[in-house]
Formats: structure tokens, C-alpha cells, sequence
């Protein structure tokens, strides 16, 4: 004998309620008030049960749109139990089962992983390869004019720097894929940006006064080669792709979230992508330049001037798009050593 | 009880009734990751199933004065508009990428369906909540809606943002007036200038917030991220207070007690549980935000709740609310 489960009973046409308590007699179930006055009658297999997750409320809907609420969902489920009776979803057995819910930790986190590690990377790789030269330098011309709007000012630098600059770009050029097209903007950077350069996603190659009087000519060069393979292998593009992909997976995964609970977590992830750029294209680099019999060592020299040592802050890890110059220079000394080995070997 | 309870002819005195939310972290979880582990296995198909049940376990956990509260939407017709709201995003995107004067369509189109996609979206959540066995419905029309989402938004816009709280507190009057339990319509009394203090307040926090990180830069990221919480925590929660204290259905008024500090707390302590548990603390995240919100919303209930009456209720299409949340529009309270 099941025990009695208590609840509201509701009415068809308005909210007034009474409580009540359903019992079960063969295949009929019971509502009755306090005083044991019978206040409904219905066959167990016309009604529908709504069954509460993890302890919701429980609703069953009788045959005429009376309806009774319960907060005894389990006790509801064993009282309708059997042939026609209430039966439990399949996944709230999955919800009530340990092994299941550990099971669905592991499978979403390797699922999740995996998307994060290889099918958002490559999925972002294959997606900026199909963007025709035209509208990705569509983007370069939309992302100077904003930068000319806000931090980026005309360049001061004489005729004859632009081109030496670009007498040390031109050497590089071939081997570069047909579909991107280096080319330098030279812009004043002011405070704000110092010394610094960046490659576009159509292929140009931001330059600041700033860096151009900074460096020597060959540690110009290691970095206009370093841009370079970044604009040849599309990462601004990629990155930008790859950020979309991140956050379509992570509010699929979660479901509707915040804002920011997206933003955070999204933002960490693409700076860890963008750091791997960075390794990249200074491998990269070292090999186009050492493909045109310059010395490699040069980029490393330039990272070391651009940002002294013991300028960076301890924590910036995971929180730059950078990776720590130390790392790089390390990372730059192992690619140097390879590339090297490469040409003894030939 | 309040001893002052009285008698059948003393004219009553109205109860302060909160929402009591019942949730609890573990139990969420279980939902919440056998759900998502589906959803991902069966590449989303079946995150439609997936939100009608965590709806469920949210909706079922959440009682007024001892009744609960019920989502009654089909798995399949969320299905249904999701597959068309993701349709309708790639579409988006790739002619709005193209650099030919065709990007401009989608915007303009954007623009004119937003208060269909808004009224849809309202329309599908409040016919799919029941209470009492009495269900919500929204009766928002296109003409007021255009007015309010896009009339107004725009002269926020024109305005460079001096006009936005208005814009805000015509939206959300717009929403309450609109909205009906069974055949009782809601009211609202929010006066034009209900959201400037609180806007002028949370701007003020921002700004502070600013100032200090000019002054110390070390500390600069960590200052604008927790004032952009504050300052938003500080507006959403007077906001909500502000609109539920002038909203009335039937005799009975509402009442938000949500106070900055606390809400504040919630959300930051949030965000750092979420970001340090690469997400696995999301589901204690979302129960904590509920409870701390429901608990702090109630009804001046005057007499008892049991006078409503049924209404028909047209069956809605999800496709309205798929696509406001397919191209992340902040709909409702």
C-alpha cells in the first residue's frame, strides 16, 4: 500500500484551490479533503503526470483540466507506478544515477576540449582560407579608418625611411600565399601605442614611427617578417573566427548566460589561441629569414629592445594576447637551433 | 502570521508574500550536466529538451504563497524556432559581411521585426507559465511595440544616451501593461522618470571606478571590471524595484527588495566561481542568482489569490523567442 500523497487540487476555470490528497484504488485515482470527502474521481491512465526535476513540483492533469500540484513528485511516481500508470522520463533516471552524471562530466568536458583544441581552430582556419582577398582587404581598409579615427595619427616619417622599410619587407614577399597581399601603412602611434607593428587581416602590416627610429634595420626586418606570417597565415582573421566559434560553442554548452559569464571565460580562452599565434609566426619569421640568409638571432634582439627585461608584470600570462618575452625568446632560441639544423643537414 | 490578522469584517490588511525559491546547487547539477552532455552528444538537437527541463526545475522550484509556478513549452516547438533563429544568424551575418550596399538590408530588417520578436518572445514565455492552473499571456501589439523598441530607442540614441531612461521605463511599462494573468490584466504606474536616479547613480559608480584607475593603473582592470559589475548590479537591481513597485495586479501590489550590495556580491561571486571551475560552478551560479533575485520579489497579496479566473490561451510558436535569443536581445524583466 502506497502512502497518500497531498497536494492542491485546482479547478478548471480560475485559481481557487483546495488542498487534497490523492489516493490510488486499482486503476482509479481518488482526491478527497481533509474529511475524507471524495472531491474527484479519475481513471489512472487519461491522466497526464508532469513530473518535477530534482524536486520541483509534480502536476497531474486530469481528463476535464482539473489540475493537482503536489511537491511530493516521488511519492506521486510510486502511487501511479505500473501498466498505464505514471511512468519516469528516462532522463531523470539518468539525473538520479551517480555513474550517469559523472559520465556526463567526463563526455562534456572531453567533447568540450576537444572543440576548443582542434574543431574551432581548424573549422576557423578552413573558414578565413575561403575569404576572398577583396573583402579581407575590405576589413584592413575598415580597421585602419577606425584606427585613424581614435589612436593612430599620419605618419612623420621622411620619404626616404618609408622606403628603406619597404626595401626590407620586398625581399620577404616571396613564398608568401597569392591570396594575401602585404603591404605597409606607416602610422603615428603617439604614447599610446610606442613602438609597435601589426598585421591586418587582407595583409597590411601596421608600422609606427616609433619602431621604425627605434630598431636597426635588421631587427625591422625580423619583425616585418614576423607580421608577415601572421598575414600570411590569416591569424587576425582566424582569431576573429575563432572567437565567434568559441562563444556560439560556450552559450550552447551553458545555455543563456550572462553576459559576462560568456565574455570572461571566451576572452581567456582566444587570448590563449591568440599567444599560440604568436609562437607561430616567430618560427616563422626565423625561417623566411634565415630562407633569405639573414641572421634570425635579429628578432630576438628586437623583442629584447622592445619590451627590456623585467618590464613585463609577473601575472600577465594568461591575461595577454602575448606571450611573456622570456617564453618567446626561449620558444625563438629552440626554432633558431632547428632551422639551423635543417641547413647543415642540406 | 502577523497577529494582527483579522477578523471576517475588519477590512483586511494587504501580506507582504516573497517568492520562495527552492532550488539547490547539487540537484541542479545533475540536471543541469546530464542535459548539457546530451545536448553536445546529439550536436544541440537536444537543447531543446534540455531547456524546457532546466525552465522546469527553475519554474517548479519557484512558489508564491505555496503554490508553484509551471513552463508548459513543447521541446519540439523551441526545436522548431531554434533551427529557423540559427538560419536566420548565418544569414545575418554573411550578407552583413558582404561590402556591398546589401549589408544594409539585414540591420533595416532587424529594425522592423524587433517588436514582433519582442512581443513573440514575451508572448511565448508568459502563455507558458501557469500559476494556480491559470496561465500568463501577453496581448503587446506591433504599433506600441515599434514605438517603445525602436521610436524610442532611437531618439535614446539621438539624444547620445540622455534619453535612454525614458526609452528604458516606456519598454518596461509597455511589458507590464501588456502582460495578463487569466482574464486580469497587470497595471503600472512608473513614472517617466522612474530610471534616471538609478542610471545617474550606476553612471556615477562607473566613473568612480574610472577615476581610480587613472589614479592607480596597476589596479586598473580590476577596478573597471567590478565597477562595470557594481555599477550594473546597482542599476538592475533599482531598476527591477522600481518597475515591480509600480506594477498591480488586481488589488494586489508588487514590491522588489533587492539592494545593490548584496546583488552585487551575488553576481561578482559568480563570475569568479564560473571563470575559477572552467564552468562547472555554473550551475550553483545560476541557483544562487535565482534565489537572491525571486527571494527579494513579492506581493502585497490583499485577501487571498484564489478569485482569478482562465482565459483561452492561443498556442504560441517559440520562433519569436529562439530568434531574440539567437541574436541576443535582453527580453523581459
Amino acid at each position: 500500500m502506497t502512502a497518500r500523497v497531498r497536494g492542491q487540487l485546482y479547478g478548471v476555470s480560475g485559481s481557487r484551490s483546495v488542498t487534497a490528497w490523492l489516493d490510488r484504488e486499482g486503476d482509479t485515482l481518488r482526491w478527497c479533503d481533509e474529511a475524507g470527502q471524495a472531491l474527484a474521481v479519475a481513471p489512472l491512465d487519461a491522466c497526464e503526470v508532469s513530473e518535477g526535476p530534482g524536486g520541483a513540483a509534480a502536476f497531474v492533469t486530469l481528463p476535464h483540466g482539473q489540475r493537482f500540484e503536489t511537491r511530493e513528485g516521488a511519492a506521486l511516481l510510486a502511487l501511479g507506478a505500473g501498466a498505464g500508470g505514471f511512468r519516469r522520463a528516462w532522463v531523470s533516471r539518468l539525473e538520479g544515477h551517480g555513474g550517469a552524471v559523472v559520465l556526463a562530466v567526463l563526455v562534456t568536458a572531453l567533447l568540450l576540449y576537444a572543440g576548443v583544441r582542434f574543431a574551432v581552430p581548424a573549422m576557423a582556419a578552413e573558414v578565413a582560407e575561403a575569404v576572398p582577398p577583396s573583402v579581407a582587404q575590405g576589413m584592413d581598409r575598415a580597421v585602419l579608418r577606425g584606427f585613424d579615427e581614435g589612436v593612430l595619427a599620419p605618419s612623420r616619417l621622411a620619404l626616404a625611411d618609408r622606403e628603406r622599410v619597404e626595401a626590407l619587407l620586398a625581399p620577404l614577399i616571396p613564398g608568401v600565399p597569392s591570396h594575401v597581399r602585404p603591404a605597409l601603412a606607416f602610422r603615428d602611434g603617439g604614447e599610446a601605442v610606442g613602438a609597435n607593428a601589426f598585421a591586418l587581416p587582407g595583409g597590411h602590416i601596421v608600422v609606427t614611427d616609433a619602431i621604425v627610429e627605434l630598431l636597426t634595420d635588421a631587427e625591422l626586418q625580423a619583425v616585418l617578417a614576423h607580421e608577415l606570417s601572421h598575414g600570411a597565415a590569416r591569424h587576425s582573421l582566424r582569431r576573429g573566427l575563432q572567437f565567434s566559434g568559441l562563444a556560439v560553442l560556450w552559450s550552447w554548452v551553458t545555455g543563456d548566460l550572462g553576459a559576462l559569464l560568456t565574455i570572461l571565460p571566451v576572452t581567456l580562452l582566444e587570448m590563449s589561441y591568440a599567444r599560440d599565434f604568436e609562437f607561430e609566426a616567430d618560427a616563422q619569421a626565423v625561417e623566411r629569414l634565415v630562407g633569405i640568409g639573414r641572421d634570425p638571432e635579429a628578432l630576438a634582439q628586437a623583442l629584447g629592445r622592445l619590451s627590456p627585461a623585467g618590464t613585463e608584470k609577473a601575472s600577465s600570462g594568461y591575461l595577454s594576447t602575448h606571450p611573456p618575452t622570456a617564453e618567446r625568446l626561449s620558444a625563438l632560441a629552440a626554432a633558431v637551433e632547428r632551422v639551423r639544423g635543417w641547413e647543415e643537414n642540406l | 502570521m502577523d497577529e494582527s490578522t483579522p477578523g471576517a469584517l475588519a477590512p483586511s490588511t494587504p501580506q507582504y508574500t516573497p517568492l520562495e525559491f527552492t532550488g539547490d546547487g547539487w540537484a541542479y547539477f545533475r540536471i543541469w550536466v546530464v542535459n548539457v552532455a546530451l545536448s553536445v552528444l546529439t550536436l544541440g538537437i537536444y537543447s531543446a529538451w534540455a531547456k524546457v527541463r532546466m525552465n522546469r526545475y527553475f519554474y517548479g522550484h519557484t512558489q508564491l504563497a505555496g503554490a508553484s509556478f509551471e513552463y508548459l513549452a513543447e521541446p519540439m516547438a523551441i526545436l522548431k524556432g531554434r533551427i529557423i533563429a540559427v538560419l536566420a544568424l548565418v544569414l545575418y551575418s554573411a550578407v552583413t559581411q558582404s561590402p556591398t550596399l546589401w549589408a544594409l538590408i539585414p540591420p533595416v530588417l532587424f529594425m522592423l521585426a524587433l517588436p514582433w520578436l519582442v512581443n513573440r518572445s514575451l508572448a511565448f514565455r508568459l502563455s507558458n507559465t501557469r500559476y494556480r492552473n491559470v496561465r500568463f499571456s501577453f496581448t503587446g501589439s506591433y504599433g506600441p511595440g515599434f514605438k517603445v523598441h525602436v521610436l524610442w530607442l532611437l531618439a535614446a540614441g539621438l539624444t547620445l544616451g540622455v534619453l535612454l531612461p525614458l526609452a528604458l521605463q516606456r519598454q518596461q511599462r509597455f511589458v507590464v501593461e501588456h502582460t495578463r494573468y487569466g482574464l486580469s490584466e497587470f497595471s503600472s504606474e512608473l513614472a517617466g522618470g522612474a530610471f534616471y536616479a538609478p542610471a545617474l547613480q550606476s553612471l556615477g559608480i562607473f566613473l568612480g571606478a574610472g577615476a581610480l584607475s587613472a589614479l592607480l593603473p596597476a589596479v586598473a582592470p580590476l577596478a573597471l571590471a567590478l565597477g562595470g559589475l557594481m555599477a550594473y548590479a546597482h542599476f538592475s537591481a533599482q531598476s527591477l524595484n522600481r518597475v515591480l513597485g509600480a506594477s498591480q495586479l488586481g488589488d494586489h501590489r508588487f514590491e522588489g527588495r533587492l539592494e545593490t550590495l548584496p546583488w552585487a556580491w551575488v553576481l561578482i561571486s559568480n563570475a569568479v566561481l564560473v571563470a575559477l571551475s572552467l564552468g562547472l560552478a555554473i550551475p550553483w551560479a545560476r541557483i544562487r542568482a535565482a534565489r537572491y533575485r525571486l527571494s527579494h520579489v513579492g506581493l502585497w497579496i490583499e485577501g487571498d489569490l484564489e478569485t482569478f479566473l482562465a482565459a483561452e490561451v492561443a498556442q504560441s510558436s517559440a520562433l519569436g523567442e529562439e530568434l531574440g535569443e539567437a541574436f541576443d536581445l535582453d527580453i523581459g524583466l
